[in-house]
């Protein structure tokens, strides 16, 4: 005999979707209205780089510094 | 009277899976460096992006693969060095047998052959990079006994054991050594140390570095 869901279990799957989208839509909101550094304002492509990677904004100098170092060992 | 989940009602228990599941969703979340904005000044995360704008202004749109490829770098050395702390110590240590088994299979061996058979070891265990030798010290560490530990240490380095820390015990010794091999870790640990990605990010790195070498050129 199939499977037929009852209503409180489809009541319940219609809260587990609405409780993902509610976060979703509040995490979207966050992700735009969250402030920027003004110094990376005149850098939409820096910035938009950035945004795909959960990390503060010294690791991001810390990379940048450490790319610098292996240059200039490479020159030598 | 017993506390059950049951007594939550099932759409409120729905509701909080639903935010779970999004929440664990690993994708989906504002970086952290965008949240660090509210807290910190202008000023503050001028001056913590100083040496990111200055490589940015330097090297343009074409530096960016590079960028990424060390940043992804820089997080698995960050835990490498994470997981280096957590097994500093010779108890939160898992045992790499292959090593262990030949390093005090080596510390016993030493042992019979430096100070004529003078030193008695009541046990001997190595882990990851941390051996543990229970020396016999009947007389405690009197002037003798301490020149034969120092030879057998000495001794022991030129295997790549170097001395980490001694206590002094009643009738006996504990003696640390600690040797420069990389740590073992497990499967999980492992994987996470060696991604896939890991050889693509350190060839986007040495093919930056090339271009660079070739502009200077």
């Amino acid at each position: 005999m199939a499977w037929h869901p009852t209503t409180q279990q489809k009541v319940a799957a219609g809260y587990f979707v609405a409780g993902f989208c509610a976060i979703a839509l509040f995490d979207a909101a966050a992700t735009l209205l969250l402030p920027k550094p003004a110094v990376l304002a005149p850098q939409p492509v820096l910035s938009k780089a950035m945004s795909q990677h959960d990390v503060t904004l010294e690791q991001w100098s810390n990379a940048a510094e450490r790319l610098e170092e292996k240059r200039k060992l490479a020159r030598l | 009277m017993y506390w059950s989940i049951e007594q939550i009602p099932l759409r409120y228990r729905a509701l909080a899976a639903g935010v779970c599941a999004y929440l664990l969703w690993p994708f989906a979340h504002a970086p952290q460096w965008q949240w660090q904005a509210l807290w910190q000044s202008e000023a503050e995360t001028a001056a913590a992006l100083a040496p990111l704008m200055s490589f940015y202004t330097k090297y343009g749109e074409s530096a960016l693969p590079a960028l990424n490829a060390q940043l992804e770098l820089n997080k698995l050395r960050d835990l490498e060095l994470s997981l280096i702390a957590a097994n500093a110590d010779f108890a939160d240590q898992d045992r790499d047998d292959t090593w262990a088994e030949a390093t005090e299979f080596m510390i016993a061996h030493v042992a019979q052959n430096v100070g004529a058979n003078e030193l008695r070891i009541y046990d001997s265990e190595c882990r990851n990079n941390l051996c543990r030798i229970e020396l016999a010290a009947p007389k405690g560490l009197n002037p003798e006994f301490r020149a034969l530990v120092l030879k057998y240490a000495a001794t022991l380095k030129a295997g790549d054991l170097e001395f980490h820390d001694l206590k002094e015990g009643k009738d006996r010794i504990m003696l640390e050594l600690k040797s420069d091999k990389r740590l073992q870790y497990g499967y999980f640990e492992e994987r996470a140390l060696k991604p896939a990605a890991r050889e693509q990010w350190l060839a986007e790195v040495k093919a930056w570095l090339g271009t660079q070498q070739h502009n200077k050129k």
